[in-house]
């Protein structure tokens, strides 16, 4: 069979570039997506195919020329996978995963690069749409949270003096709502890292009084369990709210896999390079062929397993992003059937709060 | 004297009851309006109360719309807390230059301490520069 005739019925866009870059080979649905009749015409165009093209990566800005996936492989760096924008003179956008490898000759030298070309832009369209859906959809659930609050609280204000039993159904309703508000901002959080994005509202933080004040609001009975065994009162320039929300997420995380009975210990210290945070359980542990995965987004250690408390995997992984975002790292230590430890570094900002 | 009288905008009646059951209960005057266009010709009937309660996203004139309203015409002297389901209520609070914010879902003791702190308190601030990033 003809090389030619295999590269011609090819789903993927295929060019070829010789050593200096100028395109010596492209396929019929290399020449559709590039919108040129033959390959002189692209040759006439500049000595890369989308030179007289805007490409631009997925945050929208233009990619240069020296760092297009042929220009990479050429400079003996191959493009694995990378999405390239394109807009159309037509207004149409075209959305392409590219990868591209350098060619190399008799002696290991190279003598071009080949570089194949996909169209996901239907998927990447529906892929948007999805995202957009959850946003809108975990959005639109605030309002119904927030009735079914402020009307349980509302009525819990009235009935100060009514039977124990009643107050504390009405309690209920209202951690109810709190939990339903928690998973709303998990799936916001996690359109928002979709899009690469975390954005963070900085202003000076106390770290030891932001600990405290995430055990106060932990329910009872787990905040009963969490020990503060030191809480220097430590400030970063951080985003109060995210260090809260990936705080809570560790403690949930301990009070979740571990006895009702046993104690979880929770400390802040400074060390050399600045403030860590530990949450120590006494719990289940994670399983040892578990660990690696462990901050991976909808991953759960303990998923289909007798002690499977549910969840849809995403604190860690959040919660991660929350400590990257602020410059430190996350890491643990776990004994399976003896416990797990949390431990995040942040630095330190210098000041005290 | 006078109990003090906040203005409650906000579209959902649901929310609205609530809110409003709240702050009677906590010994406010309170007069409602299911958007910011209501909110504007009671102020503009009325003048202004004490505080007012502003829901961002509402139907007709939305709470940032209605704050420009009375920008627009100098009534700038009551304090306007923000209701908002949006991520960041504190950052949307500083960008419109709202006195103080409240996030959705609310607490209602987090309510009535944001309202009675705010209440006669200070006056609609200028939209602030937004600071350089860094």
């Amino acid at each position: 069979m003809e090389l030619a005739a295999v590269l011609d019925s090819m789903t993927d866009g295929v060019f070829v570039c010789d050593e200096t870059g100028r395109l010596i080979a492209i396929n019929p649905v290399g020449l559709c997506i590039v919108g040129a009749k033959d390959l002189e015409e692209v040759q006439r165009k500049g000595p890369y195919p989308f030179r007289f093209l805007d490409v631009r990566d997925e945050e929208g800005h233009l990619i240069p020329v020296e760092d297009s996936p042929l220009a990479r492989a050429l400079a003996g760096d191959p493009v694995v996978h990378r999405l390239e924008l394109i807009d159309r003179r037509s207004g149409e956008r075209l959305v392409l995963r590219t990868r591209a490898a350098p060619i190399r000759g008799a002696a290991g030298e190279i003598v071009g690069a080949v570089k194949t070309v996909t169209d996901v832009t239907h998927e990447y369209e529906l892929e948007r749409a999805k995202e957009e859906f959850i946003r809108v959809a975990a959005h639109e659930l605030k309002t119904p949270v927030t009735i079914i609050k402020a009307n349980a609280q509302a009525a819990l204000s009235m009935l100060a003096d009514a039977p124990a039993g009643v107050l504390r159904l009405l309690e209920a309703m209202v951690r109810g709502a709190d939990r339903i508000d928690r998973l709303i901002g998990s799936l916001l959080d996690l359109t928002d890292l979709q899009g690469g994005i975390l954005s963070l509202f900085r202003r000076q933080v106390g770290l030891g009084q932001l600990l405290r004040e995430v055990v106060e609001q932990m329910p009872t009975a787990a905040a009963r369990r969490i020990r503060v065994v030191e809480a220097t009162p430590v400030a970063i320039d951080g985003d109060a709210r995210r260090l809260r929300q990936m705080t809570r997420s560790l403690l949930d995380n301990a009070v979740k896999y571990s006895s009702d009975k046993s104690s979880i210990e929770v400390s802040l210290t400074r060390t050399e390079y600045g403030i860590r945070l530990s949450v120590a359980d006494h719990g289940i542990g994670i399983p040892d062929d578990k660990r690696e995965r462990v901050f991976e987004k909808f991953f759960r250690a303990h998923a289909g397993r007798p002690d499977d408390v549910g969840g849809i995997g995403v604190g860690l992984f959040i919660a991660r992003e929350i400590v990257k975002q602020h410059g430190g790292r996350i890491w643990f230590e776990s004994a399976e059937g003896s416990g797990t430890t949390f431990y995040v570094d942040l630095p330190a900002a210098g000041e005290t709060a | 004297m006078s109990k003090p009288k906040v203005l409650v905008a906000d579209d959902d009646e649901d929310i609205r009851d609530a809110i409003v059951f709240i702050l009677q209960r906590g010994g406010y005057q309170v007069v409602e309006a299911v958007d910011g266009r209501e909110a504007l010709d009671y102020v503009l009937a009325s003048g202004l109360p004490h505080l007012i309660l502003l829901d961002m996203n509402m139907p007709v004139m939305s709470g940032r719309e209605l704050m420009s309203e009375l920008r627009a015409r100098g009534l700038t002297g009551a304090p306007i807390v923000v209701i908002t389901a949006a991520y960041d209520a504190q950052r949307t609070a500083e960008e419109i230059g709202a006195a103080g914010f409240i996030g959705k879902p609310f607490d209602l003791e987090v309510l009535l301490e944001t309202v009675g702190r705010h209440i006669g308190s200070g006056l609609i601030g200028p939209i602030p520069r937004r600071e350089p990033s860094p």
